[in-house]
C-alpha cells in the first residue's frame, strides 16, 4: 500500500478514546502524519481530494501509548541511550508520551534539571526526585519541582526510610500529584536475582524472596491508609503475594507493572536471555498470572515500559555482574497483544486501558483520544509477522528483550509520531 | 545404545537415559585401564583441551586435566587473577583467544549461572566447532560431578555392570545446603532419571519446600524432558527419618558464609541435626555408603571418623571415579559420537 498524498483507509478497527468500543470505519491521514478525519466524515473529505481507498482490514487505529516510567541516566551523552535515541525508539513502538524517572547522573532533584523535552507530537514528562540526590535522607524542594513542571515525585530503587516518606506526605506539597515509590527492600533480597519459585531453583538462579516486596508494600499500604488524600503509586509490582496484599487493602495505592513481567516468567525464559536481569526480579508462573489478573481487574493501573538501557560492553558481562535493566518500547505492544488479546481474549479496549488511558490517569494527564488534526495515533497490524529487529528500532540499548531473529507477530505499521517515510504500509 | 548427540555438555537436565548409560559404560571401560605403567590412550592425540576456570577450583580442574592427558590431549589452563572480569574484557574475548590457538574442547567454570551456555551459544553462532563442557556454573549445574556421583553409586550397587539400572528404586538422601549447591541440582536430574527416589534433607533456609517439585518440569529453555519417567523427590526436615530405608546418603559442603547470611544459627546445631556420624548411620540399622563432593568440613557435614572410614565414606572413590567419567565426557564431545569407542571392531580402552 503506497503512501499517497494522503491515506484513505477503509475497514479499519478504530478505537477512538476511553469509554468507546472498537468500531469498524474509515480514516484519512495526511502525509505529514495528521489524522484528518475518522469515521463518517472521512469519505467526503477523501473524495474531495480524489483519493482511492485502501483496504486496511484487521488493522487497528488507536491513540498512541503512554509509558508511566522509564529511565534515562544520561540524556545528552549516554552511551546506552540518549534523549534522541529514546524518542526514536518510543515512537517506533507507538509510544507518544513517556515519563522519565529522576534516576539520572546526577539524579534529577533540582528544578534546573527539568528542562528536558521532545518535539511535538512526542511528549516527555519528568518525575522529580523525592529526596536530594536520591539518598533518602533529605527532602528535595517539592513545591519548586512541581511548579517547574515535574509530573510527580519519585523515590529510588527501594522504598526508603519511612520517616522521610511520612514527612513528605504530612507536608503535602505534592498535593494531588502522584508519588511513585518502589515497594522494595534490597536488604531482604538475599542477593537474589530471580523471584523465589521452583522455576528459579530449577534454573539455578540465586533467589529473591517475595518478602523483599511484600514487607515494604505493607508499609506503603499503611502510608496510603494514613494519607488518603495523597496519590501513592507502587512501582513495578511483581509478585502474587503483593497482588494479594493490594487486593486486601481497604485503601490501596495505585500500582504499575513492568511489561516484561506480563510477557514471560522464570519458567519459560531462555537461560541466556537478556530478560533475567530486572529489579524487582522476574517472577514465576503464579506471579505472572496474578499480575495479569490484577491488571485486568484494575487493581494495577498501568503497564510501565521501565526502559533501562545498558550499553554493549555492559551487556557482555556475566549476568550477575550486569546492572539491572531491560530495554523496551519496540515490542511491548506486539508481545502484550499476543499475550493478552490473543492469548487471554482481552478486549482491545482493556489493553488500551492498561497501556494508554491507565497511565494517563496515573500521571494526571488528559486521556489520549483520536481527534482530527492530532498526530498521536498509531496503526497496528496484529497479523504482521516480522523478525526482530527488522530495521533499526532507534534505540542504542544493547539489552533488548528479544534475540536478533526472533519472530514477532504484530507491527506498528504507521504512527503520526514518525515521518511517513518510516511507515511500513506494505 | 543410541548415538551421542550433544555438541556441548551444559546441564544434565538435557540427558536421556541412553546418555547416562553411554557415559557410565565408557567410564567403566576407562576405569578398567591399568592403574600403573602406560595409562594413556591416543584418542585425543593432537587435540587441545582448555580449562577456563573463572572461579577457583583445584579438584575439578585437576581431574579434568588428568582426564584429558590420559586421552593424550594437549592441555592449556586459564585462571584469572579475579573471578570478575572488568568491563571491556569480556569472557568471550578470553575464550576466543584459546579457540584461535586451536582449542576444540573448553571446560568452563564460572560463579555466574548460564555463563557456559552463553559461551557455547556465542561460539555456535560464530560457526566455531568447539565443544563446551560445563565445569560448574553458579548454582545451576555441575554435570561432571553429578555423573561421577552417579557412577560411584552405580559401581557401589552393581560393581560389574554399573549402569543406570543400578539406581532403579533406590532411596538416596541428599543432606545439607541444597539451595546453594549446583552439585545437588545435577544429582537430582541424574538420580531421578535413573529411577532413584531422592530425599532432600536440611533446614528450610537451605532446602526450600519448592525443591519437591524440582524435576516436575524441565528447566527454562528446554521444551521437553528427555526422561519419560523420573523418580520422586521429597523434602524431609528430620535426618533420622530421612535415613530410614535409605540406600545411600550424599552430604553437601556447607560454606561458612551461610552463618553470616543468618541461614543457620550455629554450626554445632547444624552438625547435631544434619551432620553424619557412625552413630547416626547405625540408627538406620544397616551400613550406608556416604558421598561428599569435597572438600569436607570435618565435624560439620560429617565426623572425621566417618570420613576416614573407607568402608562407609566413598569420598576417595568419588575422586578416583571423576577421572574416567571426565575422560568419557571429553571423549564423547571430541569424537562427536560413540561409534569408534563402542564399536566392537575399534580398539577398546
Amino acid at each position: 500500500m503506497p503512501a499517497p498524498t494522503a491515506l484513505w483507509l477503509q475497514n479499519l478497527r478504530i478505537l477512538a478514546g476511553p469509554g468507546q468500543a472498537v468500531a469498524t470505519g474509515e480514516a484519512l491521514i495526511s502525509p505529514g502524519g495528521e489524522l484528518l478525519a475518522i469515521g463518517e466524515a472521512t469519505r467526503q473529505q477523501a473524495q474531495a481530494l480524489q483519493l482511492q481507498p485502501s483496504d486496511a482490514q484487521g488493522w487497528l487505529l488507536a491513540p498512541t501509548l503512554v509509558d508511566p516510567h522509564s529511565v534515562l541516566e544520561q540524556p545528552l551523552l549516554g552511551r546506552a541511550e540518549t534523549l534522541g535515541s529514546l524518542a526514536a525508539a518510543a515512537a517506533r513502538g507507538g509510544y507518544g508520551q513517556v515519563a522519565l524517572l529522576p534516576w539520572g547522573v546526577p539524579p534529577r532533584d533540582h528544578p534546573d534539571q527539568l528542562g528536558l523535552s521532545w518535539p511535538e507530537p512526542l511528549r516527555l514528562h519528568l518525575w522529580a526526585s523525592l529526596s536530594l540526590g536520591e539518598q533518602g535522607q533529605e527532602l528535595s524542594a517539592h513545591s519548586e519541582l512541581l511548579a517547574t513542571g515535574a509530573i510527580g515525585l519519585a523515590g529510588g530503587g527501594e522504598l526508603g526510610p519511612t520517616p522521610l516518606l511520612q514527612r513528605s506526605l504530612q507536608l503535602g506539597e505534592i498535593g494531588d500529584r502522584p508519588l511513585l515509590l518502589a515497594p522494595r527492600q534490597r536488604s531482604l533480597n538475599g542477593g537474589g536475582l530471580v523471584r523465589e519459585r521452583v522455576e528459579a531453583l530449577r534454573a539455578g538462579w540465586p533467589i529473591d524472596p517475595a518478602c523483599s516486596e511484600s514487607l515494604p508494600l505493607a508499609t506503603l499500604i499503611g502510608l496510603q491508609q494514613s494519607h488518603q488524600q495523597r496519590r501513592l503509586v507502587a512501582m513495578n509490582l511483581s509478585t502474587a503475594e503483593a497482588v494479594e496484599a493490594l487486593g486486601a487493602a481497604s485503601c490501596p495505592p495505585l500500582a504499575t507493572v513492568h511489561w516484561w513481567q506480563l510477557v514471560t516468567d522464570s519458567g519459560e525464559l531462555h537461560p541466556t536471555s537478556n530478560g533475567w536481569r530486572l529489579e524487582p526480579p522476574l517472577g514465576g508462573p503464579p506471579d505472572r498470572a496474578a499480575l495479569r489478573a490484577a491488571l485486568a481487574s484494575g487493581l494495577i493501573s498501568a503497564v510501565a515500559v521501565h526502559h533501562q538501557a545498558l550499553d554493549a560492553e555492559e551487556q557482555l558481562l556475566p549476568i550477575d555482574q550486569r546492572r539491572v535493566g531491560l530495554a523496551g518500547h519496540g515490542v511491548v505492544l506486539p508481545l502484550l497483544w499476543q499475550a493478552l488479546v490473543q492469548g487471554e481474549q482481552w478486549p482491545i479496549e482493556q489493553l488500551w486501558q492498561a497501556l494508554c488511558w491507565g497511565p494517563c490517569k496515573l500521571l494526571g494527564l488528559a486521556p489520549e483520544v483520536l481527534e482530527p488534526g492530532g498526530r498521536r495515533w498509531l496503526l497496528f497490524d496484529p497479523q504482521a509477522r516480522w523478525s526482530w529487529p527488522e530495521a533499526s528500532n532507534g534505540s542504542l540499548a544493547a539489552n533488548q528483550p528479544l534475540r536478533p531473529g526472533t519472530a514477532v507477530q504484530g507491527l506498528v505499521r504507521a504512527t503520526g509520531l514518525l515521518p511517513c517515510t518510516d511507515w511500513q504500509l506494505t | 545404545m543410541s548415538a551421542w548427540t550433544h555438541r556441548h555438555v551444559l546441564d544434565l537436565a538435557a540427558f536421556s537415559l541412553d546418555d547416562y548409560a553411554t557415559v557410565l559404560e565408557l567410564a567403566q571401560r576407562f576405569r578398567a585401564m591399568p592403574t600403573s605403567g602406560a595409562r594413556k590412550l591416543p584418542a585425543l592425540q593432537g587435540r587441545l583441551v582448555t580449562t577456563l576456570f573463572f572461579e577457583p577450583s583445584t579438584r575439578t580442574r585437576s581431574s579434568f586435566e588428568l582426564a584429558a592427558r590420559r586421552l593424550s590431549a594437549d592441555v592449556v589452563s586459564f585462571t584469572p587473577g579475579s573471578s570478575s572480569l572488568s568491563k571491556g574484557e569480556s569472557l568471550l574475548d578470553t575464550v576466543r583467544t584459546y579457540v584461535a590457538m586451536g582449542a576444540e574442547l573448553l571446560v568452563v567454570r564460572h560463579r555466574a549461572t548460564a555463563v557456559p551456555q552463553q559461551l557455547a551459544e556465542a561460539l555456535d553462532a560464530a560457526g566455531e566447532r568447539v565443544a563446551v563442557l560445563n565445569g560448574g556454573d553458579g548454582l545451576h549445574s555441575h554435570p561432571s560431578q553429578g555423573l561421577l556421583d552417579l557412577f560411584t553409586l552405580a559401581r557401589h550397587f552393581e560393581p560389574e555392570a554399573p549402569g543406570p539400572q543400578a539406581l532403579q528404586g533406590r532411596r538416596i538422601v541428599i543432606v545439607g545446603d541444597v539451595l546453594h549447591s549446583r552439585v545437588a541440582r545435577s544429582n537430582l536430574w541424574a538420580l531421578t532419571a535413573c529411577g532413584a527416589e531422592v530425599v532432600l534433607c536440611g533446614p528450610p533456609t537451605l532446602v526450600p519446600d519448592a525443591f519437591a517439585d524440582f524435576v516436575a518440569a524441565p528447566p527454562p529453555g528446554q521444551r521437553h524432558d528427555p526422561v519419560p519417567r523420573r523418580g520422586r523427590v521429597q523434602v524431609q526436615r528430620d535426618l533420622d527419618a530421612a535415613l530410614q530405608g535409605a540406600d545411600a546418603v550424599m552430604t553437601l559442603r556447607l560454606q561458612q558464609e551461610r552463618m553470616q547470611q543468618n541461614l543457620l544459627s550455629s554450626l554445632e546445631g547444624y552438625h547435631q541435626r544434619y551432620g553424619l556420624s557412625h552413630t547416626r548411620l547405625q540408627r538406620g540399622g544397616r551400613p550406608l555408603p556416604v558421598l561428599h563432593p569435597g572438600p569436607v568440613n570435618r565435624g560439620v557435614e560429617m565426623t572425621g571418623g566417618l570420613l576416614d572410614d573407607p568402608a562407609v565414606a566413598l569420598v576417595d572413590e568419588q575422586v578416583r571415579n571423576g577421572i574416567p567419567v571426565r575422560m568419557a565426557l571429553l571423549y564423547l564431545l571430541a569424537a562427536g559420537g560413540t561409534q569408534s569407542i563402542l564399536n566392537p571392531s575399534s580398539s577398546r580402552p
